[in-house]
């Protein structure tokens, strides 16, 4: 590496490190300790079982609040001009086109605040080769443009995605409008059927973005820009991915004692994630979860995971028709 | 000696869902991932 001398300088100083670590420390005790961020806090750990129309409600609250919020990042901006190596204390927020920081984190909602490049934009729209996709993040989201960029955004739409869906019966992508924002402008998002692109911007965008967990659906989905058609799906549910993980780590490792709990994740409310840890399950212990999987074949709410059940049985067991059992399905 | 199915060999789902977090988010409004959110504050 090549310091530049700033950066030498700084390197063979241990005071000032020192300095630059207690400014880091000192902007996190005013962050954390802003009637701001305490009180959305408080408000978030005050609502038990919370809607996405009251998250979003306590978003905009937050979001009304710009005078507190401009005098934090004015004091986080003062911190960084008197000192070079100071490092906002923010988990950073980067993609092809957007550079931002995460405000606010919570388990319900956080926030964010980011600009879109309209350089980066640019670049993206000029690079593509092909058709590009269309995403449905699955999670409520509310984004209030600061500086609209006099951007045009394309609204889009797709069938709602429910516990039941399925590449099948995806159906088709909508366009549904375009019109250009205006600054100040807030657009909310249902991921589970909305979403939105950047169409064209003429400068750079600022925005703050609210992201809300409560409501989420069970996948994201993306969508060919040409054809319109589903290619393809992830998981919004970051516990049960972990999940499939651990099963399938276990599976490898040979954990045959590991089944009675893998069992519980059967119970799981999402149909992709039983039918992987169905499989993890029966290259464990095929005979230990038979009655789950007859279970699954005769009752599981998803049609793909009952016939899966169903084709393993009768490949597998020598069974044709799955069994009937008077027990409620673990789904 | 205990029956095991080679996973390979059990049919899978016609809808194929990836983990969270490992299909790139593109042109969508909205740099926030599931993924990668860690919390406010960077422990030092």
């Amino acid at each position: 590496m090549i310091a530049s001398e700033q950066l030498a300088s700084w390197l063979g100083d241990r005071d000032r490190q020192v300095r630059s670590h207690a400014g880091v420390q000192a902007f996190v005790e005013t962050w954390s300790g802003s009637p701001l961020m305490g009180e959305l806090h408080r408000d978030l750990e005050a609502m038990a079982d919370p809607t996405p129309q009251q998250l979003l409600a306590a978003a905009r609250t937050f979001l009304d609040r710009a005078g507190d919020l401009d005098a934090l990042m004015q004091a986080l901006i003062a911190r960084v001009r008197a000192d070079p190596f100071f490092i906002p204390p923010m988990h950073p927020l980067t993609s092809e086109i957007h550079n931002g920081l995460l405000l606010f984190h919570h388990k319900h909602l956080s926030i964010g605040m980011g600009v879109t490049g309209v350089d980066m934009l640019a670049a993206k729209k000029s690079k593509r080769r092909g058709p590009a996709s269309i995403g449905f993040t699955g999670v409520w989201n509310l984004f209030r443009y600061v500086k609209s960029g006099e951007a045009t955004v394309s609204f889009w739409e797709t069938d709602p995605i429910g516990p039941d869906f399925s590449a099948a019966s995806a159906g088709a992508l909508r366009f549904t409008g375009r019109r250009r924002i205006a600054d100040g402008e807030e657009i909310v998002i249902d991921g589970g059927y909305q979403s939105f692109i950047v169409d064209h911007a003429t400068s750079d965008m600022l925005y703050i973005q609210a992201m809300v967990r409560a409501g989420a659906a069970p996948l994201t989905a993306e969508y060919d820009s040409d054809t319109r058609a589903f290619i393809g799906a992830t998981s919004t549910d970051e516990a049960s991915s972990r999940v499939q993980m651990m099963a399938t780590l276990l599976r490898e490792m040979g954990r045959e004692d590991a089944v009675p709990v893998l069992r519980e994740s059967l119970k799981s409310p999402h149909f992709y994630t039983r039918w992987h840890i169905m499989r993890e399950l029966l290259a464990l212990d095929a005979d230990a979860v038979l009655p789950d999987l007859k279970l699954m074949a005769a009752q599981d709410p998803h049609a793909e995971v009952r016939a899966a059940a169903a084709q393993t049985l009768s490949l597998f067991f020598d069974q044709q028709e799955p069994a009937q059992e008077a027990v409620a399905c673990p789904a | 000696m205990k029956k095991k199915i080679d996973v390979r060999a059990l049919p899978e789902l016609g809808t194929s869902v990836g983990m969270q977090g490992s299909m790139k988010q593109k042109e969508v409004g909205g740099p926030i991932c599931l993924g990668i959110i860690v919390g406010i504050v960077i422990a030092f």
